[in-house]
């Protein structure tokens, strides 16, 4: 809009009238010639040495040979009257000038002019020198004054104010002959039939040559020649006008929208200044199709220049949108660190040291900070303690302080003789005080990886240790402290080295998403994972990811351990199966862009991939399997024993029609239940269904049970499961059947006394499935029904499982029905389409 | 000599049906109750020598069919299982409750008929 009102603005000053002019030579120069309408009839010395009345004789003579008009480019002064003429025919330029002290123009001086048409003699000022330019009319007090060549070329009413723009193609032919040659007979009658005569100034009427687009370096063309061409271009109807200004501005404002629109919805940054080009070639192409065919001048250049304006300033909004994109994600990571307690609480740094550690294969270490006095305090160990380092205090402080001054792990078998070989010392910075850490490794094929590994983690500790004591001075001394600038790029640094990359991670993935730094504690989580974590009680801040994922999967430490160590040597990925934590079934994927020893990744990847539906699917082929598979043999087992019997002689007629009719019978059964699953197969079903499938409800309810028990234990309620031992198949949803079940038991069994029964139940008939849930105390039937019926948002969460279950059940061909009253408990029935 | 009472079990009528035919083709007493609670009210009215036994029946099933049998009457009469569902841990309960065979739907005719012969011999052979 900015850049479409900036333009509009440049082409209402004229801004780019000389380009637009240039645009509009350089096109009609170069344009095929036309049949010529004017002849050019110069007032020779002959025709004027031939008397007082040649002008009205030439007049006369044209007009009797077929001429459509004569104009006089200049005023003879002279008498038309009497010659027999058409005054509308002949047409006299004359001088014309301002009415003094009012508006407009007239006619400058008397005139002998008589019996003829008068015009305004005027040519319309050059644009930067160049005349291309023409008036319609002059304004005058009453009619308005019609300019010569409008009026030579049949205009004279013409009102219009607007100039226009004269074509003067290089190839353009128009006639010339002496006005002597024509009053002597010396020229073909067809010469001049029909066409205009335009009768030049003689050599002694003084005009001013102009500069016109066929030659606008030189003045060289006569005024009689431009109206010349002024004429050719009214008489033919290809004067060009310019676009009005509103117009112009509406076109700029929508060339300039669509290609913003466009640019925006393609999206390519990196092509936006070719597509701006292209943009600009494609609308150069339009305005000369305009010029051509249309006969109108576009604000060619205002509207080229829209796209190459335009696409620089989208690319820089595009790129400072990515910037802030960013950047917001910079601010919520450093936001969601700098609130962990790491970094507030630095004290906890030392038990993730001691989880990586394990990761990696440290088999013992030591972690001490030295005190203002000197003293050693021990931080965090493995199977080690102070007492392990040498005794000699001299030896011992070499070595710490060769430590401190070396980023490098050294090796440290003198300071800890009782280690064995392979122990080493690194200085983790000195904040508050100077930190050491001594460890040794297991001696694995893989010690070098794990030697740079630790070196790794060394450094990232002093990272963590460093930016914690920024932070930290920053909030201390505000203003003193690095500008914003270096603080965020100080976090975009510590928090990831490939932010770009971990941005995507999270925003593009649509899992529950946390990422572990190397280090072993917590960067970054989105909202899914967040959740997952709060439903299986973890802690986003603290827990390690070898608790996380004890936690999730339910492997042992050991295990995790030697996952986790495989991972960060060699890169790549693990998936175990999640524990179920909620409704929903997941996989774990822990991964690891890119092996830890040999690159630069410092994050782990955990991400928590729903496999709900997956799961659904999979039941749903195996109910539909089970389905066929006990449903056919029966019917198989029918038409055998059937065809069985047909074949024995001994049965009589009667009863072998009788068979013959079960087999067909038969047959026809089984191609309606294999219709019947096909249906339910498929995947344009009734979206109300589509949760649905073939159950065996007695495994759902059992399930159920199982989750009921801790909670009837706690409250010492017995719930009695009457369930079939096995039972045939309803339709139904498993998940939401389970927690409307599940919603039903809690209800029932948080309200009934202690040591009293609640009652579960299933029973099946040959097309239904009912379960039951009785017991409780009871409250009234109104307030139950009011509780059911309550908005979701209103309900409470038993209410709600349960009148959702309610509503979808209808969906499956079910039914749910309830009743309550206060000491008769409440009942609940669940009805479902059983299919066999 | 008195024919043989087979009592079929088996909420498939079309089967049922068929099999009765077959039965009595071959010179048995045959009663048929399409659902176990049927079945039930069938053996307090008549002594059978052999019950064929479907499993997945609406009201009750075939394992609740047997476990019910054998605490109304003490001990079991033959029974023979004939499932499309005898598989894994049902086949498992079911043989524990002292069936004297379990077969899969669809059944071989030939088949069948022997597995009838030789459960009613061992029944026989059992009567004091």
């Amino acid at each position: 809009m900015l850049v479409a009102g900036l333009l509009s603005a440049a082409n209402y000053f004229g801004l780019f009238a000389l380009a637009n002019g240039l645009f509009f030579d350089a096109v009609t120069i170069r344009e095929p010639g036309r049949r010529p309408q004017v002849v050019i009839v110069e007032a020779d010395p002959a025709f004027e040495r031939s008397g007082a009345q040649r002008h009205a004789r030439l007049a006369a003579l044209a007009l009797a040979r077929g001429a459509r008009r004569v104009a006089f480019a200049y005023d003879p002064a002279t008498s038309f009257a009497g010659a027999g003429i058409d005054p509308d025919r002949v047409v006299v330029a004359r001088r014309v000038e301002r009415v003094p002290g009012g508006i407009g123009w007239r006619y400058a001086e008397r005139s002998k002019l008589a019996g003829a048409t008068a015009s305004a003699g005027v040519i319309a000022g050059g644009e930067y020198g160049i005349h291309r330019g023409q008036l319609r009319s002059l304004p005058a007090r009453g009619k308005a004054l019609p300019v010569f060549e409008v009026a030579a070329s049949g205009g004279v009413n013409a009102t219009e104010g607007e100039t226009y723009l004269v074509r003067m193609s290089r190839r353009q032919n128009l006639p010339r002959i002496a006005a002597s040659q024509l009053e002597r007979g010396d020229i073909d009658r067809q010469a001049i039939a029909g066409l205009i005569l335009l009768i030049a100034p003689p050599a002694g009427v003084q005009t001013v040559p102009l500069a016109t687009p066929a030659r606008p370096g030189a003045a060289n063309a006569t005024a009689a020649e431009f109206s010349a061409f002024a004429v050719q271009n009214l008489a033919t109807g290809r004067a060009v006008t310019r676009l009005p200004l509103r117009r112009s501005a509406i076109l700029l404002f929508a060339v300039s929208l669509l290609f913003a629109a466009g640019f925006l919805r393609l999206a390519i940054t990196r092509l936006a200044m070719p597509l701006a080009a292209i943009a600009a070639v494609v609308i150069i192409a339009l305005a000369v199709l305009a010029l051509l065919l249309g006969h109108v001048l576009l604000p060619v250049s205002e509207l080229a220049l829209a796209p190459l304006l335009i696409a620089p300033m989208l690319r820089a909004r595009a790129r400072a949108s990515a910037e802030r994109h960013l950047q917001r994600f910079v601010t919520r990571a450093v936001s969601f660190s700098s609130r962990r307690t790491l970094l507030r609480d630095h004290t906890r740094l030392p038990g993730f040291l001691v989880t990586s550690a394990r990761l990696i294969g440290v088999r013992r270490m030591l972690l001490l900070q030295a005190e203002p006095d000197g003293k050693l305090n021990p931080l965090a160990a493995i199977d080690a303690s102070p007492d392990d380092l040498i005794a000699d205090s001299v030896l011992r402080d070499v070595h710490f302080r060769q430590a401190r001054l070396s980023r490098k792990p050294r090796d440290a078998g003198q300071l800890l003789p009782g280690w064995g070989p392979g122990a080493r010392i690194v200085g983790l910075g000195a904040t508050p005080g100077a930190t050491y850490w001594l460890y040794s490794l297991s001696g694995s094929s893989e010690r070098r990886i794990g030697e740079r590994m630790a070196a790794a983690l060394a450094f990232s500790y002093r990272e963590v240790q460093r930016w914690r004591v920024g932070l930290g001075a920053r909030a201390v001394v505000g203003k003193q402290m690095k500008s914003l600038e270096n603080w965020m790029g100080s976090a975009v640094n510590h928090v990831t080295d490939q932010g770009e990359q971990l941005r995507q991670g999270l925003d593009a993935l649509d899992t529950a998403v946390m990422i572990y730094h190397f280090i072993g504690y917590p960067l970054q989580a989105n909202e899914r994972m967040a959740e997952l974590y709060l439903a299986a009680g973890l802690s986003l801040s603290d827990t390690t990811l070898p608790d996380a994922m004890e936690r999730l999967t339910g492997l042992d430490s050991d295990a995790i351990t030697r996952m986790v160590n495989h991972l960060m040597f060699h890169g790549g990925e693990m998936r175990v199966p999640c524990l179920p934590i909620d409704t929903r079934a997941r996989i774990l994927r822990v991964a690891v862009p890119e092996a830890l020893a040999g690159g630069r990744t410092r994050a782990i990847v955990v991400e928590a991939i729903d496999i709900t539906e997956v799961r659904k699917l999979a039941e749903l082929r195996l109910a539909v399997a089970s389905f066929i598979d006990s449903q056919l043999r029966n019917d198989l087992a029918t038409i055998g024993l059937a065809a069985s019997l047909a074949a024995n002689p001994r049965l009589e007629k009667p009863a072998l029609l009788r068979v013959i009719g079960k087999i067909e019978t038969a047959a026809h059964r089984a191609n309606d239940r294999l219709a019947e699953i096909s249906s339910l197969t498929h995947d344009d079903r009734d979206p109300e269904m589509s949760e649905s499938y073939p159950i065996n409800a007695r495994d759902v309810l059992a399930d159920v049970c199982i989750r009921i028990k801790p909670l009837a234990d706690d409250l010492d309620v017995i719930v009695t499961a009457e369930l079939p031992a096995l039972s045939g198949l309803s339709i139904a949803a498993p998940a939401t059947l389970a927690d409307m079940v599940e919603a039903m038991l809690r209800l029932v069994v948080a309200d009934s006394p202690q040591g009293s029964a609640v009652q579960l139940a299933m029973t099946e008939e040959t097309e239904r499935t009912r379960i039951t849930v009785h017991g409780g105390i009871g409250i009234s039937f109104e307030r139950l029904y009011a509780a059911l019926d309550a908005p979701p948002d209103l309900a409470p969460a038993h209410f709600r499982a349960i009148s959702a279950g309610m509503t979808q059940a209808v969906g499956w061909g079910g039914m749910v029905s309830y009743s309550s009253a206060i000491g008769d408990g409440y009942r609940f029935t669940i009805e479902m389409r059983r299919i066999g | 000599m008195s024919k043989q009472r087979i009592l079929i079990v088996e909420d498939d009528d079309l089967l049922s049906e068929v099999l009765a035919t077959l039965l009595e083709l071959e010179g048995y007493d045959v009663t048929v109750a399409c659902d176990g609670a049927e079945g039930l009210a069938e053996t307090g009215k008549t002594q059978f020598d052999l019950i064929l036994l479907d499993l997945m029946m609406p009201q009750i099933d075939g394992v609740r069919f047997v476990r019910m049998l054998k605490d109304r009457q003490g001990t079991l009469p033959p029974v023979l299982v004939v499932s499309a569902s005898a598989t894994g841990q049902i086949l498992e309960d079911v043989r524990a409750e002292g069936v004297v065979g379990v077969m899969r739907k669809p059944v071989e005719p030939a088949l069948l008929l022997a597995a009838i012969t030789d459960a009613l011999a061992a029944g026989s052979a059992d009567t004091p």
